[in-house]
């Protein structure tokens, strides 16, 4: 282990650090920026934007084509180093981001259009893309504790970004969960550097060492950083926030249910179980399948109160709940073939969670449609919008051959090779309530008459609603289709799973 | 280049489904000209190796072996000839667009799957036809199109979980996505039973069998015509063609459930000849002479795992016999169509038309349907199994059952009111059904003389009698009984509902529906009591939450947050570096 001052810099260690200031010095500019000059606010954004892509590029031709690594990391205090670091799995996280960052920037920039205080949201919109990148990149568990922070702060000033007293209610509830969460979270550091001192993410020899003598704390906590991870990753009984904090804006709550908050739960229970404690010593302690049965019962308690949630939204949102449990299920299932189910629908999940909350977001700003039965007919005034609609719904469901086919494949062969078969159980279940919820969605918006005439288009010929509401929609839609499609071609989110499988077992 | 063609020319053709949706012409070229390379495919008219497509899901295999050839050139003749008679069938009717979009994209996955090899293609594509297939269904928006449409989807689901959940322990099992290992490796394992079983029951969903065909007597009448022909004759015999690939036919394997399989498929057969002479809608009779005649070819399957079951013989007869239904159901099909559209003077043809597909379903001799018939009981003394004593019998007894419910078929035809105007499209449906009914004549003996030059078509009068034998039995009992009641007047209501215990279960769904509604739903949306804010009461969550409009109604101070946000990142940067 590398202590000591400075930096340990194996090539090219300003990258990370690029890719964190690409959008922190683009919130701080935004927040100098005057209020009207929407322009150049838009264009340092979308610049922005694109520079963090370009570098994500870089840096995952570098990793992925020549096995480069890239770390930054600098002494806080004796024992304390603030560590960034591109392994495969931040690199997965990473990519994500920064793709779903630049078109949730097009969307917000559309969805806006107009409205006060736009000056607030795009900074703080790029401070919480700043923190997820951190949380990606973080290198060890302080790192990851000050971004994670970092992350509930800047978020909430989006959530309540409206300022209405419902919205407040609401940021003031995400908070009361966030927070204690945080404190858990700090907890667990501190409690596991008074243990075993400071260690990197991959270093899982520390923990085992530490087992014989410490057993029962590593067993207890290795619960509270799950509590921690949990509220963010809505983990029943955790869950409270999430369905309230569904009354932000379109692309908060898309990029907070497919990026931002609810990934980093489960990214850090990624990190957790194998990068902490290695999934072979919390499978020899016992310590995965009380998690795999909590996630059992968030996926189909999720699943249950989305099917009888009238508001589409307040669907949505029950059923990220459902849907984000199955990568804190896959990893807690033993077995290479579940681990790389899990770590897929990680990005698959983004894709098409995004898609679905892009798409509300269109039917509310365009129609002003907010209930499902509102939807009636809406396939033939908005077609494209439900067709992406369409494809990320049946991807929730798992029809082939979209992103979720694939994540429930692997799932599903992962739990039966690793002889769980009552996660098949949970899996069909999950799967007929997912069909239960989505398909009468799809049949009103397609083939049932509205109730009365729509408004009038605002602009003429093609454009069902504006275009860039529409583009990142469709954009995703297609990525969600090809990420299943193409699932076994090179570089897919399926073969990088399957390399950081790989490594995670021969450790 | 090819195999993938037969998949995307269907899917690329549907990319133009909203062009000129008024012009037959149009019609018939996106939806009858797509489905020309499994025409050629089928065929042998082009014969490509087997090929792999590695990136594309989990690696995509194409091939075709015999009794899949003759299933996709099967089910390229129903879609073809089906496009062609659809564009007679909906000139100058609403949604053309939307049918043909649904029909092209049903039409790739039915096609496509035939040729698949690998788990997840065969799956991917099965799932295509079948949600694709819904708006086929209730393409007509009637109430009862919306009512078989909700009854096709529930057990369509149903069988594809029950499906996938096979999939996911096959696979687990056995290693391997390539079916063929599958297959072997499925019966190596100690799970197979289950495994089986719900394979079994999932493509059991499609094929029909009791008791779960409800759906095919509800979707058939209330589909467009050419949907309900391409329906019976091609998309029921996709469930088969899964059975196959999940069986250990190929491994000589010899499992448990044949007699209980065998016995489902009796039931199918006689049972559902029962209930369908209780019909009063020709289509509805048609639809469960299809459950009768998959029972024929559920009880052949499972004798293809009998010990010494000549399976390089069977499978290719069991392939034939399918062939030779299909194209007649689909002849019988749109034959309904024809006979609505046409005028009275064509009358006497299309009923004769009708009647010789039915015959042919019935085994006359010298149709397709005595030859196929004759295949299949050939290969029954080979085989070793308490099966083979009486399924000769089974075959003559099937004969008979059949000429009773499709005379009472034509019966049905006959009876229905017939229009004099002439019907837009009428030559596009003619001509397509008299091209079924000409493959029909000639298709089945030159399968024959192809696979088996040395079978031995020529007549055996002896055999022919006895194949003869029960259906002028049957027909001379249609006779006489017609004959004792011509006095009264026909039957409007049927005595048995279609889709007969459907309606058992629709009144146990209404009740959940209701409990749904009622009970639970309020429950789980929160209205009775909210887990969630009771929660947040019960931790002071809720009263924190109203309190939050004191100071923070004026968010401007959040701008200035933003900017010592960063400032203090920085500042904690560059203290990092020192």
């Amino acid at each position: 282990m590398e202590s000591g001052g400075g930096r340990a810099v194996s090539g090219g260690g300003w990258l990370p650090v690029l890719v964190i200031a690409s959008s922190l010095v683009a919130g701080l500019v935004i927040f100098l920026i005057d209020e009207r000059a929407r322009r150049l606010r838009e264009a340092v954004n979308i610049g922005a934007a694109l520079i963090k892509l370009a570098l994500v590029a870089f840096i995952f031709y570098g990793v992925v084509w020549h096995d480069h690594s890239f770390d930054v990391r600098y002494q806080i205090l004796p024992g304390f180093d603030f560590l960034l670091r591109v392994d495969l799995l931040s690199l997965f996280f990473l990519t994500l981001s920064s793709v779903l960052w630049f078109l949730t920037t097009l969307y917000a920039i559309g969805y806006l259009e107009g409205s006060p205080n736009r000056k607030r949201f795009f900074g703080f919109f790029s401070l919480c893309v700043t923190a997820s990148v951190g949380i990606a990149l973080a290198g060890n568990l302080i790192t990851f504790f000050i971004f994670y922070e970092f992350l509930t702060l800047t978020t909430y000033p989006l959530v309540v970004h409206r300022g209405t007293k419902k919205t407040l209610a609401a940021g003031r509830t995400y908070l009361l969960y966030t927070m204690p969460g945080g404190a858990a979270l700090f907890l667990g550091v501190v409690w596991l550097h008074s243990l075993a001192g400071s260690f990197d993410f991959g270093d899982i020899l520390v923990i085992r060492e530490l087992a014989a003598e410490n057993g029962v704390q590593l067993t207890i906590l290795f619960y509270v950083f799950v509590l921690a991870f949990g509220v963010k990753a809505a983990l029943v009984p955790l869950h409270g926030w999430l369905p309230v904090a569904m009354i932000a804006p379109a692309p908060v709550s898309a990029l907070l249910h497919a990026v931002a908050v609810v990934k980093a739960g489960a990214f850090g229970i990624l990190r957790l179980v194998q990068d902490v404690y290695g999934v072979h010593f919390a499978n020899e302690a016992g310590l995965l399948t009380p998690l795999a049965v909590l996630a059992a019962v968030t996926i189909l308690y999720g699943s249950a109160r989305a099917l009888a949630q009238r508001d589409l939204k307040r669907r949505l949102a029950y059923s990220t709940i459902s849907q984000v449990s199955y990568i804190a299920l896959g990893v807690a299932i033993f077995g290479p073939v579940a681990t790389i189910g899990s770590l897929v629908h990680l990005v698959h999940q983004g894709l098409m969670k995004i898609t679905l909350f892009f798409c509300a977001g269109n039917f509310a700003e365009t129609l002003g449609i907010h209930h499902i039965d509102e939807l009636a007919g809406v396939g033939r005034r908005m077609p494209w919008t439900m067709a992406a609609f369409t494809v990320a719904a049946f991807g929730m469901i798992g029809v082939p051959p979209t992103a979720g086919f694939i994540s429930k494949w692997y799932l599903g062969t992962g739990a039966l090779s690793a002889g769980q078969t009552w996660v098949v159980g949970v899996l069909v279940a999950s799967t007929l309530l997912n069909a239960a919820y989505f398909l009468p969605i799809l049949h009103i918006g397609w083939f049932r008459k509205p109730a009365k005439p729509w408004a009038p288009a605002k602009v003429a010929r093609f454009a069902e609603t504006s275009r860039l509401l529409l583009i990142p929609a469709l954009v995703t839609a297609a990525l969600s289709l090809a990420v299943g499609l193409f699932a076994a071609s090179p570089f897919s989110p399926l073969d990088l799973a399957v390399q950081i499988t790989e490594r995670v077992y021969a450790k | 280049m090819m195999w993938v063609s037969v998949i995307l020319l269907p899917m690329l053709l549907a990319g133009f489904s909203r062009w000129r949706p008024e012009s037959p012409w149009v019609t018939a070229l996106l939806c009858g000209g797509a489905g020309l390379p499994a025409l050629a495919l089928g065929f042998g008219w082009v014969a490509p190796g087997p090929q792999s497509f590695d990136g594309v899901l989990l690696v995509v295999e194409f091939g075709l072996d015999t009794p899949r050839r003759i299933l996709l050139a099967l089910a390229a003749v129903l879609w073809t000839t089906g496009g062609f008679f659809a564009a007679g069938n909906l000139a100058g009717q609403p949604r053309v667009a939307t049918f043909r979009c649904f029909f092209l994209l049903s039409m790739a996955g039915n096609l496509g799957l035939i040729l698949a090899e690998d788990a997840a293609g065969f799956y991917t594509l099965f799932a295509l036809m079948t949600f694709a297939a819904y708006g086929l269904v209730i393409h007509s928006r009637s109430a009862n199109a919306l009512r078989a449409g909700k009854i096709y989807l529930i057990m369509a689901i149903f069988g594809e979980l029950l499906l996938i959940a096979a999939i996911y322990a096959a696979v687990s099992v056995s290693g391997s996505i390539n079916l063929a290992e599958m297959a072997e490796g499925v019966w190596q394992d100690e799970w197979r039973t289950p495994i089986y079983a719900l394979a079994i029951a999932g493509f059991g969903v499609k094929v029909g069998i009791v008791p779960l065909y409800f759906w095919l007597p509800l979707a058939h009448p209330v589909a467009p015509t050419p949907a309900s022909a391409i329906l019976s004759g091609s998309m029921l015999k996709a469930g088969l063609l899964g059975w196959l690939h999940f069986s250990p036919v190929l491994q000589g394997g010899a499992p448990g459930w044949i007699l209980p399989l065998a016995v489902l498929g009796l039931a199918a057969t006689f049972g559902a000849v029962l209930i369908g002479l209780f019909q009063t809608d020709a289509k509805t009779n048609l639809a469960y002479s299809s459950i009768s005649q998959m029972g024929v070819l559920t009880v052949f399957f499972a004798l293809c795992h009998a010990a010494g079951a000549p399976v390089e013989w069977l499978l290719p007869a069991l392939a034939l016999y399918a062939w030779n239904h299909g194209i007649a159901k689909g002849a019988l099909f749109l034959g309904v169509g024809v006979a609505q559209a046409g005028g009275i003077r064509a009358r006497p043809w299309i009923m004769a038309g009708l009647a010789l597909a039915a015959l042919s379903i019935a085994g006359l001799p010298l149709t397709g349907g005595a030859l196929t018939k004759g295949a299949l009981k050939d290969a029954v003394p080979l085989a070793s199994s308490g099966l083979a004593d009486w399924l000769p019998a089974l075959l003559v007894a099937s004969s008979f059952f059949t000429t009773l419910l499709l005379g009472r078929f034509l019966y049905l035809c006959a009876q229905k009111p017939h229009e004099t105007q002439a019907v837009p499209g009428r030559p596009w449906q003619t001509g397509a059904w008299l091209s079924l009914l000409g493959i029909l004549l000639v298709g089945t003996g030159g399968w024959f003389m192809r696979l088996l030059p040395d079978y031995p078509v020529a007549l055996d009068l002896e055999k022919a009698v006895a194949a003869a034998a029960p259906i002028l039995l049957g027909a001379g009992l249609l006779f006489g009984w017609h004959w004792a009641r011509r006095a009264k007047p026909a039957r409007k209501v049927p005595v048995i509902p279609p889709g007969d215990g459907v309606v058992l279960f629709e009144w146990l769904g209404r009740a959940i529906l209701r409990t749904w509604r009622g009970r639970i739903q309020p429950l789980l949306a929160g209205r009775v009591f909210d887990v969630e804010k009771n929660l947040h009461r019960l931790l002071g969550i809720e009263q924190n939450a109203l309190l939050a409009d004191s100071g923070e109604r004026h968010l401007g101070h959040w701008n200035s947050v933003g900017i010592a946000f960063f400032i203090t990142l920085l500042i904690f940067i560059f203290t990092l570096r020192g």
